[in-house]
């Protein structure tokens, strides 16, 4: 089994607080403009507590997704295993799979960081975040098989 | 097979004019007198501007009609359309996944229909050509001879089917709604003081009445009890009256119900205002569908759906295999009309001991939300008393939660509402399985057993709940098997 980057959580944390950030100045703006009014504080106050709920919750999700995150590529499989306090594990066959990209976000780039994006006619699956040679080796090995099969399909 | 470069039918040309006056119309036209009121100062502007936006969508209509032409070659179908950005098509015939055919009563007496072609990717054309062309084109596409060898298969249904097709078929409900509406607005307007729905002075006073929408929101007096007895007595009327010519157009449109097979596809027909036509091949058949909604299942009744590859969302709503089937039936019917399926029973179902756990699940979100916002005003509160009809869904859930899977079919039943659904999927359209686990799960060694579907949608994944964690591994392994065998 080939675990995750470590600094996968850092990541995870930072988009996470990077959310909240942005719930907590909408939520500063309302009250700037409507704070007198009673009920529209009340429910301020709601969504504030339900903001703050996710970002702990997501934060200590995100230090057991780490710990469960793990991937392994077979000839014929690729499973993949991840969650937090929800734990996903998922076996995909390759000749499922119709593409896959490779992704950087904002705060993976920092660290040098991919995600490997995999989708097959009816879901998509995600590994994230992984070191770009080991991105590009993952994507290159499931292009291969991709291109077996159709060639196969095409001949038939 | 080819055919020149042609046009839809000039009729189609009154379906765009009618489909712009039914769209844009009336819908914009009464949004502005229902505002400003029929006899407001308004009224010239109002007609002027009906009269510009007809002309516009007339014209319109015209272009729309006229830049849409397709040729049928030999093995490729050449579709263009567009009048602004023109788009032209070339759709090799060995591409298209399925057939089916509308009409309207009025395009039937002039022998003409709506020929829907269905492509591999979820894409959809249509043309308005007659039906002796249709009828060519279909036996060239992928019906070969022994297509004439069935007949029919007509069946007839029971004053009780008809009733329990109509409890389901919201789309003819609200079709008998606005129905009826109409007819109790024309009732009224016209008949109402001889019916006894108003006195003269209140239609006197009706008409004289300049006030828009808003305004007359602003002034009813709402706090008065009689006007929602009222309002509550007009409404039941208007649903029992709308259930009475539901059930008159699910009679017309059911009574001539027909399914046919052959080795390669069925052809299912039915319908008789507009009637739909369908064509699936047998090999294109993803899964089937057991249908039970609440009063079905009462009365020891289901429905038989199958879900086609490449059909859209809306013509998948309204092909059936049968619309409704006695339980024991079914086996017969999924025998004899898609015998690549089976009928397989589900084997693993949640255990009694998770049943807290999907009631929890469905009620805690409830619970916190209506504390959150008993703190704005205590009358939320009230909505403690609806808090059964969530765990009725919870136990519902448990209830018709179930999966069984074997080396051709993975067969899961769930509910949805008061209905449950039992799916029967083909293996070889299986695009992955997977486990989740929640926290509480893991204590009770219990997990949603989930698949994705080879689907026209982008993502389409079915679960089963709180399943024991027993088959976990073998789950996983599902289609890794197929992969040897």
């Amino acid at each position: 089994m080939n675990k995750i980057d470590k600094k996968s959580k850092v990541i995870w944390n930072l988009e996470s607080i990077q959310t909240f950030l942005m719930f907590f100045a909408g939520i500063g703006v309302i009250y700037f403009f409507f704070g007198d009014i009673k009920w529209v504080w009340k429910l301020l106050l709601i969504g504030l507590l339900y903001i703050l709920y996710n970002l702990i919750t997501d934060l200590i999700s995100h230090h057991f997704a780490y710990k469960n995150s793990e991937y392994q590529l077979s000839d014929e499989i690729l499973f993949i295993k991840n969650g937090g306090l929800i734990q996903y594990e998922n076996t995909i066959p390759l000749n499922r799979i119709q593409h896959s990209d490779i992704e950087q976000s904002f705060y993976s780039r920092i660290f040098d960081l991919y995600a490997l994006n995999i989708y097959t006619a009816g879901d998509s699956h995600t590994i994230e975040y992984i070191k770009k040679d080991v991105a590009d080796d993952l994507k290159d090995k499931i292009i291969k098989i991709i291109t077996k099969v159709t060639d196969e399909h095409e001949k038939e | 097979m080819s055919m020149k470069k042609s046009r839809d039918h000039i009729i189609e040309l009154l379906y765009h004019l009618y489909d712009n006056i039914k769209n844009f119309i009336i819908p914009i036209t009464t949004f502005a007198i229902s505002l400003f009121s029929a006899n407001s100062k308004f009224k010239p502007y109002i007609a002027g501007a009906f009269i510009l936006l007809g002309i516009i969508l007339a014209i319109r209509s015209f272009l729309t009609w006229y830049n849409k032409t397709y040729a049928i070659k030999d093995k490729m179908i050449e579709y263009s359309d567009g009048v602004f950005r023109k788009k032209r098509t070339d759709i090799p015939i060995h591409n298209i996944r399925s057939i089916n055919t509308t009409d309207s009563l009025f395009k039937r007496i002039i022998g003409i229909s709506n020929l829907n072609i269905e492509l591999i990717g979820g894409d959809e054309i249509f043309f308005v050509i007659s039906n002796k062309k249709i009828k060519k084109l279909k036996e060239n596409i992928f019906i070969g001879s022994e297509y004439q060898k069935n007949k029919y298969n007509k069946s007839k249904f029971s004053f009780i089917e008809y009733l329990l097709i109509t409890t389901t078929s919201f789309r003819l409900f609200l079709t008998s709604l606005s129905l009826v509406l109409t007819a109790f607005s024309f009732l009224l307007t016209h008949f109402g003081v001889q019916l006894g729905l108003e006195t003269q002075k209140e239609k006197i006073h009706a008409e004289n009445d300049t006030r828009g929408m808003v305004e007359k929101i602003l002034t009813t007096d709402w706090t008065d009890a009689s006007f929602y007895i009222s309002i509550g007595i007009v409404f039941a009327i208007m649903i029992v009256a709308s259930y009475f010519v539901a059930y008159i157009l699910v009679y017309v449109t059911y009574r001539n119900f027909n399914i046919q097979y052959t080795e390669k596809e069925i052809e299912v027909m039915y319908g008789f205002i507009s009637k739909k036509h369908f064509h699936i091949p047998r090999s294109n058949i993803r899964s089937i569908r057991i249908v039970e909604p609440f009063l079905y299942r009462i009365f020891g009744y289901a429905r038989i759906k199958a879900d086609n590859i490449g059909l859209n969302d809306n013509a998948s709503a309204s092909l059936f295999i049968m619309p409704i089937v006695k339980k024991d039936e079914i086996d017969s019917i999924i025998n004899k009309y898609t015998p690549d399926f089976k009928n397989e029973k589900v084997m693993f179902f949640p255990s009694i001991r998770v049943l807290p756990i999907f009631i929890f699940k469905h009620v805690i979100w409830i619970i916190v939300t209506l504390i959150g916002l008993s703190f704005i005003s205590n009358y939320v509160l009230w909505g403690f008393l609806l808090l059964p009809i969530w765990m009725i869904s919870g136990y519902m859930k448990w209830k018709h939660s179930g999966l069984s899977f074997t080396s051709e079919f993975i067969t899961s039943s769930f509910s949805s509402g008061l209905t449950k659904i039992t799916l029967i999927t083909k293996k070889k359209y299986i695009e992955s399985t997977g486990v989740i686990q929640t926290f509480i799960q893991k204590h009770s060694r219990t997990a949603d057993y989930e698949y994705a579907l080879y689907s026209e949608r982008l993502i389409e994944v079915y679960d089963c709940l709180s399943i024991s964690v027993n088959h976990k591994k073998e789950f996983l392994k599902y289609l890794q098997k197929q992969e040897n065998e």
